[in-house]
């Protein structure tokens, strides 16, 4: 299942989190020798302090997490901008309600393949991106920037992803990155369910919560 | 044609708003909402704890909210400075201990249904919520139809209030070179199909330089945004922008 959890629910899955912190340091700065932050077993750095939302793909008891994505508003603090301003200023520049960005998406491999045996790890990177474009779709953003290894277009043009690429620098990791701004839209969301062949949506979408009878459905703010 | 015509006629007449006071009824008014609400948290410390709020509010909830210090109970409000994403006053969980609060909202003719988005800038944090008497099911179909001028109208707003609170020494933005070309372009009169084509990338990557040159302007409609850029000399369409 996927999950949008932002910062007021940080607590009820406290596990999820932290397995997905222990993740991006595997994906992150053991396999791909990108230069992020690591302490002991985590990835994790000063804007995952900033109230991010994460896009989390677990098992459906919540156990198990498969992957992670993390999404913060371009009008606030963003990794891209701040750490991308002086390899290539002009790229990571769109500041705009719509446009998000979307950072340290990643998948475990081996999870996916202990619980669904005939999953390619493209498919679930593929999967996760499209639960992305459902949940930015249900969010009202019709924009989102990412960074990504120059081998990845591939996939994401597997997936049925639209983006232009802005910019990419070097000497971040072991290969360049590139930085990217993926269209989201209906359109977008139905080509990759057709490329995908994904008849029904991943993400189940906002839940209202549970209100006793007797509660006045009633807030002010 | 009449739908952006709307939506640009409501961001005009809101941009020329002298205040955020002055603004939320005209917000209020278009969408036919019973109360709509500003609230920034000041992160500066400072000796006295200063929210900039406004809101259309009756005067005796304002001040029985103040009296009662309902700002530490207020769930909407709690959550909306640390959620991310806009949401449904339906989604928030409600702890026991503010149902006496919402009672007394209900008694203050506060309506059931609610919307707020939680505005982001580089060093502050907004809310902006609206309140309704619709029935759940109508008020589902105005938050679907509407969500999204709504976010860019609780922007120009907050823009207004930033504004508001210190005065007119905002800085120069800085445009990327993107975002130049574009508004340099469309102030001669092309549109985003051409300077697609021109600049080598998709029409929603263009229009996503114009809205972020927008955003970066003051949020206002793409012809004050021109205005704008051509007195901050961002831009000079009739000699030749790009240096």
């Amino acid at each position: 299942m996927y999950l949008l959890v932002q910062a007021h629910e940080y607590h009820k899955h406290a596990e999820l989190l932290d397995q997905s912190f222990r993740l991006r340091k595997r994906v992150f700065a053991d396999q791909l020798r990108w230069d992020v932050a690591v302490s002991g077993p985590y990835e994790r750095d000063r804007y995952d302090d900033l109230h991010p939302a994460y896009l989390i793909w677990c098992s459906d008891n919540r156990q198990i997490l498969y992957g992670s994505v993390r999404l913060m508003p371009t009008t606030g603090p963003t990794l891209l901008y701040d750490v991308f301003r002086e390899t290539f200023p002009n790229a990571c520049d769109l500041v705009a309600p719509g446009i998000w960005e979307g950072t340290r998406m990643c998948i475990d491999e081996d999870a996916i393949a202990c619980s669904f045996t005939d999953m390619r790890p493209d498919r679930a990177f593929c999967l996760l991106l499209l639960a992305l474009c459902e949940v930015a779709l249900d969010n009202g953003i019709d924009t989102l920037i990412s960074n990504y290894e120059p081998h990845m277009r591939r996939f994401y043009n597997r997936a049925g992803a639209e983006f232009d690429e802005l910019g990419r620098a070097d000497g971040y990791g072991r290969f360049a990155v590139c930085c990217g701004a993926f269209e989201v839209s209906q359109r977008i969301c139905n080509k990759m369910r057709l490329s995908l062949q994904i008849a029904q949506p991943l993400y189940a979408g906002r839940s209202f919560a549970a209100r006793e009878a007797e509660v006045p459905v009633l807030l002010t703010a | 044609m009449q739908q952006p015509n709307r939506v640009e006629k409501l961001v005009r007449d809101i941009g020329a708003a002298p205040t955020v006071a002055d603004a939320l009824p005209l917000f209020q008014r278009a969408y036919d909402i019973d109360f709509v609400t500003y609230h920034l948290a000041l992160t500066v410390a400072d000796v006295v704890d200063t929210p900039f709020v406004r809101t259309t509010y009756d005067p005796k909830w304002v001040s029985r909210y103040l009296l009662r210090d309902y700002v530490k109970i207020d769930p909407i409000l709690r959550e909306g400075l640390v959620r991310q994403m806009p949401f449904d006053w339906r989604e928030v969980e409600i702890p026991n201990s503010a149902h006496g609060f919402l009672l007394d909202a209900h008694n203050h003719g506060i309506g059931p249904n609610g919307f707020s988005i939680p505005i982001v800038d580089k060093a502050r944090r907004a809310l902006f919520s609206v309140n309704s008497h619709k029935a759940a099911d109508e008020w589902g179909v105005t938050v679907k139809q509407y969500r999204n001028e709504w976010r860019e109208l609780a922007v120009l707003i907050h823009h207004k209030a930033i504004f508001e609170l210190h005065g007119e020494h905002d800085p120069v933005p800085q445009l990327s070179s993107r975002e130049i070309e574009c508004l340099h372009w469309t102030a001669l009169g092309k549109d985003s199909i051409d300077i697609a084509v021109m600049l080598k990338l998709s029409e929603h990557t263009t229009r996503a330089y114009i809205k972020s040159a927008r955003h970066k302007l003051g949020g206002g409609s793409i012809t004050f945004t021109i205005a704008r850029a051509m007195q901050l000399r961002l831009i000079n369409p009739f000699g030749n922008t790009p240096n």
